[in-house]
């Protein structure tokens, strides 16, 4: 069987051809016992996936749950990485210095003994900790759907 | 005989005047932030019907209108409450056994809302906060934190927050 056989087969079985030209391949299929097999075997494909392909049930519509996807996918504006700019050579001993800086900053404080005058900071170490550990657990995690037009904006948690 | 003003004088009168107008404007900004009040109501979508004996009300047009990227027949309302929209503390509103929404205004334009859960015993389990702009919730904007319900397969949940009186 050619190639070009099997396109023209396959295209007539897909409805890309008139009434006639799959009317032909219809005679020939009968007549051709391979290009009959073929033929049987593509429209058993078909009614099987169209039989056990599975749904995929959203509760939303299908603009709502497409725009989620979409908003994904596309970075925001403010997001969108800029290129490189020249930077001066002093300019990069302060990007140096400034973050291992502040690290030795941070390790220096936290060396430090505290002071007997110093008050109590548990409550909002305990706080942030909180707000930390349930933020990053998975039920916490919501997808931000927002229409100004329609004026509502919806965060679904999962 | 006219006294003459020096003229370092007239500047510090002209500040003087700005910094109570600033002063009014901020008061009667924060007047305003004061005034408002906040709507939590806690929503079940469903396609079941009212279940018989409760008090459930439906959710009006509106509210209905917002959520009508979703599938569900019937929004129930469970609950609902109003409270104050403060920049001192928050104001935590009680919507069922399990869940609490409190909301702050955070002196910035925005407001956190936040959402609870609720356990008998233990300290309330923070699930989400979220900002969201006061002068789009004065506006009429809603914003509404919504899940899946554990306990019902299919259905969810939706805790819509606006201002008390949403212009419409």
């Amino acid at each position: 069987m050619k190639k070009e056989q099997l396109l023209e087969l396959q295209a007539c079985l897909d409805g890309e051809r008139d009434a006639q030209r799959s009317a032909e391949m219809e005679a020939h299929c009968a007549t051709d016992p391979n290009l009959g097999a073929v033929r049987e075997a593509i429209l058993n494909s078909r009614q099987l996936l169209r039989q056990h392909d599975p749904d995929h049930h959203v509760p939303v519509s299908r603009e709502f749950y497409w725009r989620q996807i979409e908003r994904q996918i596309t970075p925001e504006p403010g997001n969108r990485p800029t290129p490189e700019s020249w930077i001066p050579s002093w300019n990069l001993v302060l990007r140096w210095l400034v973050p291992v800086g502040g690290l030795a900053a941070a390790v220096a404080l936290f060396q430090l003994p505290d002071s007997p005058n110093t008050p109590p900071q548990t409550a909002k170490v305990t706080s942030s900790t909180q707000l930390a550990l349930n933020t990053g657990t998975a039920e916490s995690t919501s997808v931000e759907y927002r229409s100004e037009s329609d004026g509502v904006t919806i965060h679904w948690i999962h | 005989m006219h006294s003459i003003q020096p003229p370092h004088s007239q500047t510090r009168s002209g500040v003087l005047a700005l910094g109570a107008a600033c002063l009014t404007l901020w008061g009667s900004f924060h007047a305003v932030a004061d005034d408002l009040q906040v709507q939590a109501r806690l929503v079940w979508g469903t396609n079941n019907p009212k279940p018989e004996g409760s008090k459930y009300t439906p959710l009006d047009a509106k509210g209905r209108e917002k959520l009508r990227q979703f599938k569900w027949q019937n929004y129930w309302v469970v609950n609902q409450s109003v409270s104050k929209l403060d920049s001192q503390k928050a104001s935590r509103m009680s919507l069922s056994e399990k869940c609490a929404v409190d909301v702050k205004d955070l002196g910035n334009g925005t407001a956190e809302i936040r959402l609870f859960e609720l356990k008998t015993g233990t300290e309330p389990k923070l699930v989400k906060p979220v900002h969201h702009s006061i002068s789009a919730l004065r506006k009429g904007e809603y914003c509404i934190l919504a899940g899946d319900d554990k306990a019902v397969w299919d259905d969810a949940w939706f805790v819509i927050v606006t201002a008390s009186e949403p212009k419409h």
